[in-house]
């Protein structure tokens, strides 16, 4: 039974490739076999920040041209066993693959991996339609701006129409303190505007940027942005896991500093 | 009025969401919100003429089937 997943958002910069790395290295550590693809042909990204950059030798452009076998292509991440990444081509544009192209490929790729992952670009052309071809289930990766609710809105509308057959959310870079004041939508506000399922919710968080300046997922680490990805990766593989409840750590966190004043 | 907004502020948040929502109107049916309030006062106009509406209070709500979806 595996499943092919598109990561999208209609918007650039909310965080897909990153959602994308971590959500991949989660299924991975929970011992499933994984491939990540990218898909952003131009301006492949998910090689950087999974930290794979120096090993690409064949990209996805050359396996559906036929200039190499998809073995050859796919880079084994030595760190997580059952982790692939297939690279994208950086000196091509989103032409040289079409949707049916991609159909084929992930069909293939269904028989050896249990979750195939598709790092989406941005925008709802080319790259758009040949990224979702193959997908079962798609996640949609907003933040709580309107520009990227908005665009958000317009990718789950395109989905339906594409009858991709289910959609999900996930909502990130969320900031407690600006939510608390009414100056940020949370997690609700979010979910009730889109109208969709709920897969999780991620905090912003500093550790998100210093994992990928050393290209290494925070998945597996104890940050919170980490907690949450795990948790969602957890969900995807069934688990009824209850969302990160940020009051209730600081709470404990307040109670362990509190013991340290007391002495 | 001013005073009465000054200590009545509107929240970000609330600003963000009125406006989202009137957006992704517009955005789903492929019309703008001048369009939108250009029907309404069309269907209040037309309803009137046979019967009493206060156009003031009258709410028209666009919803979306899924069958049938042109993007």
């Amino acid at each position: 039974m595996s499943e092919v997943i598109v990561i999208t958002s209609g918007k650039g910069g909310v965080g897909k490739t990153t959602t994308c790395a971590n959500i991949g290295t989660g299924l991975a550590c929970q011992g499933k076999k994984v491939v990540l693809i990218d898909t952003d042909i131009g301006l492949r990204n998910l090689d950087v920040v999974m930290g794979l950059e120096n090993r690409i030798v064949y990209n996805l452009v050359d396996v559906v041209e036929g200039n190499c076998r998809v073995k050859q292509a796919l880079i084994k991440d030595k760190r997580y066993p059952g982790l692939y990444l297939l690279p994208c081509a950086q000196t091509r544009d989103k032409t040289a693959v079409n949707p049916e192209q991609m159909k084929k490929l992930t069909a293939q790729l269904k028989e050896q991996f249990d979750y195939i992952l598709l790092d989406c670009p941005a925008g709802i052309e080319q790259g758009f339609q040949n990224a979702i071809a193959g997908a079962d289930r798609a996640i949609v990766v907003t933040t709580p701006e309107v520009s990227a609710i908005r665009d958000a809105d317009r990718i789950i509308g395109l989905l339906h129409a594409y009858e991709v057959g289910r959609i999900d959310l996930i909502v990130n870079r969320l900031r407690n303190d600006m939510i608390k004041r009414g100056d940020m939508m949370s997690v609700a506000d979010v979910v009730d505007i889109l109208s969709v399922d709920l897969l999780g919710a991620v905090y912003d968080d500093e550790a998100v940027v210093v994992s990928t300046n050393h290209g290494e997922p925070l998945v597996c680490g104890n940050s919170v942005a980490g907690r949450a990805y795990m948790n969602i990766s957890n969900r995807i593989l069934g688990q009824e896991v209850p969302l990160l409840d940020l009051e209730k750590e600081k709470s404990v966190w307040f109670r362990f500093t509190g013991i340290f004043q007391k002495l | 009025m001013r005073i009465k907004s000054l200590f009545h502020k509107k929240k970000s948040k609330e600003v963000a969401k009125d406006r989202l929502k009137i957006l992704l109107i517009s955005d789903r049916i492929n019309c703008s919100p001048e369009t939108m309030e250009m029907i309404k006062k069309d269907i209040a106009k037309v309803l009137s003429r046979y019967i009493q509406i206060d156009p003031g209070k009258m709410e028209i709500e666009v919803s979306k089937r899924k069958i049938n979806v042109f993007w």
